[in-house]
């Protein structure tokens, strides 16, 4: 039996006015004309699990995305990179983190893998909760930030993974737990590897679309945003415009002032 | 939402000693916004101990406030720290079982998202991390305040569920000055039977020990983000650091994932937190998690070619320019000074 890695990717809106496609109340009209990209996390996510697949026999990559028309752009990049098949979920809305869980794990049950792979969070929304929210509904292990992962066999035979986490200050922690699991990737050393253009080119054909009508049905929103703002500034900032010369005398002048800095050179 | 408890939850076992008391107590003051839409009482401190732990130590940590505790049958007193806090799931559920509160509110760390994460989908509530402020008008729906776009919005959200689970980035929220208005504390111990989730073994825990005391005694950091855009052009920044007394050179995690910093020296939630006299900030975008790590310095200069990148929204002094190309002025006037060849600005 194969490995089975699902890597779940979000689509995110190349387009800042829309300012992102999930999370944006105002972007619902948007969605036809955005282009995507795969969210930064997800990338580190999906070159983990193409690392695993390297190192290790037999090993299957299914990525998966949610997303309107167009979000399919990321799922063939997926492809390019080296993902074995690509199923691109139509979705017209945006939805809340449990309710892209609640998609997602029906999903799972559609397409088995032994391991779930997320970026720990998302780019635009930030909120680090679908991962272990579809972890909490198919009762799976969850580690999350993970920056390291191996596999091994554990003494009952049942695979096993052992992830390095990195917490808040620094700290490692390596944890193990029994597959299947979901693992939350967090940004790595290694950068995420370009699409290869043959891959690219073939990757239509590996490509799987779920119309909307045949998606699983959608849970009511737990929880919406009601809008967004520029945030407050947390201190009032001076500019300092001009030449690279002049932003360098009046920088100078204002550490002078503040700081009492380099009188012995100006004075 | 109804007339019911606001519960604070300390996201660790708690071992008898390794309380944060101070995040703590801003997590309580924190709640206090929440009361107009709770049951009017003070905030709840809820925490888990092991079995030994004496329940008095942790009622002198938190005087006059009103604690609910649960007492893991299954957990000796010397093991707690080796539990992680999201295998705690059950025994959460089960000490808040008989309240139902209408909000749970935990630190914003890594750990306690994914408790947060995994306790809303078992209550059916909402879930919403990061909450840097709340509004709760008496008898109006609370809106909770969250960064997004990393950290160039700010989104305000509305539960659409009874009970909300949130964790609460109280490092940036605003905090009232005026002691909190707990003066009664309150004592219940509950002993707990669930499981503790078994499917996890803890196999290391690595606290860096790498030498980094000259970021802590620093009077200038200068930090480089992505904007650096490659190893050979460090050597740039170090000549621009070198000109400042006390400096140290430190990078956001993209420059350290980049490997043009040393991760040891990497600010933000998963590096150091530093409070220099002058934080220079170059090619940094300013993301949230960045932020954490520099925010108590005391001026904050940003040089950035993105005007909207939102560092400047957080520093004293913006220069929106090619970093190489104003550190490149900056020697040319700092050699000609000492020569003596320029006026003074």
């Amino acid at each position: 039996m194969p490995l089975r890695i699902n890597v779940c990717l979000k689509p995110i809106s190349e387009n800042p006015s829309a300012g992102g496609w999930r999370f944006m109340k105002d972007s619902a009209t948007s969605h036809g004309s955005d282009r995507f990209r795969m969210n930064l996390y997800d990338a580190h996510s999906l070159e983990a699990a193409l690392q695993l697949k390297a190192r290790l026999p037999d090993v299957f990559v299914l990525a998966i995305g949610l997303g309107p028309s167009g979000a399919e752009t990321v799922l063939k990049r997926a492809v390019g990179m080296g993902a074995d098949q690509a199923v691109h979920g139509k979705v017209a809305e945006p939805m809340d983190p449990l309710s892209t869980a609640g998609v997602l794990a029906d999903l799972v049950h559609r397409y088995p893998c032994d391991l779930l792979f997320f970026g720990y969070m998302a780019e635009d929304s930030q909120q680090a909760l679908t991962g272990p929210m579809t972890a909490a509904l198919l009762d799976w292990p969850c580690l999350t930030a993970v920056v390291s992962e191996q596999l091994h066999p554990g003494m009952t035979g049942q695979r096993h993974v052992c992830a390095t986490r990195e917490l808040e200050a620094g700290v490692l922690e390596t944890i193990e737990c029994s597959l299947p699991a979901v693992l939350t990737i967090q940004a790595r050393a290694v950068q995420p590897r370009y699409p290869a253009l043959s891959k690219m080119l073939r990757s239509s054909e590996s490509l799987v679309t779920i119309e909307e009508r045949n998606m699983p049905t959608l849970s009511k929103p737990v929880q919406e945003v009601l809008d967004t703002r520029v945030p407050e500034a947390s201190r009032s900032m001076v500019r300092l415009d001009g030449s690279p010369e002049e932003q360098v005398l009046a920088l100078m002048g204002w550490l002078r002032l503040h700081h009492r800095l380099f009188l012995e050179v100006l004075e | 939402m109804s007339d019911r408890k606001v519960v604070v939850l300390l996201p660790r076992i708690f071992d008898g000693q390794s309380l944060s008391i101070s995040s703590y107590q801003a997590m309580l003051r924190f709640a206090d916004r929440m009361v107009p839409v709770g049951d009017g009482q003070d905030p709840i401190a809820a925490a888990l101990l092991p079995e030994g732990i004496a329940i008095d130590s942790i009622r002198c940590l938190l005087p006059g406030v009103r604690l609910r505790l649960g007492v893991l049958d299954q957990v000796a007193a010397d093991a707690g720290t080796d539990i992680p806090a999201f295998s705690l799931v059950s025994a959460w559920e089960e000490l808040l079982s008989d309240i139902d509160p209408i909000c749970c509110m935990l630190p914003h760390t890594i750990d306690a998202v994914q408790l947060a994460a995994a306790l809303s989908v078992r209550r059916r509530a909402a879930c919403i991390s990061g909450v840097v402020d709340v509004e709760a008008l008496n008898g109006g729906e609370p809106m909770f305040h969250r960064l997004v776009d990393n950290g160039n919005r700010v989104a305000r959200m509305a539960a659409r569920t009874e009970n909300v689970v949130l964790t609460v980035d109280w490092s940036r929220c605003s905090m009232r000055e005026e002691a909190s208005s707990m003066s009664e504390g309150t004592l219940e111990v509950k002993r707990l039977y669930r499981a503790i989730d078994g499917r996890y073994r803890l196999l290391d825990r690595h606290v860096p020990r790498a030498d980094t005391r000259d970021l802590d005694r620093a009077r200038v950091i200068v930090a480089v983000g992505r904007g650096l855009g490659k190893a050979e052009n460090l050597s740039q920044v170090e000549n621009f650091a070198a000109t400042f007394p006390g400096s140290a050179v430190a990078g956001s995690r993209g420059a350290c994932d980049s490997g043009w910093i040393p991760p040891e020296r990497q600010i933000g939630v998963t590096g150091k937190t530093v409070s220099p006299e002058i934080y220079m900030a170059l090619g940094i975008s300013g993301a949230p998690q960045h932020l954490v790590g520099m925010q108590s310095s005391r001026s904050v200069v940003s040089i950035n070619s993105d005007p909207h990148a939102p560092i400047f929204a957080h520093s004293d002094v913006g220069i929106i320019a090619d970093m190489f190309a104003f550190i490149a002025a900056w020697i040319d006037r700092m050699s000609s000074m000492k020569k003596g060849n320029s006026p003074c600005p």
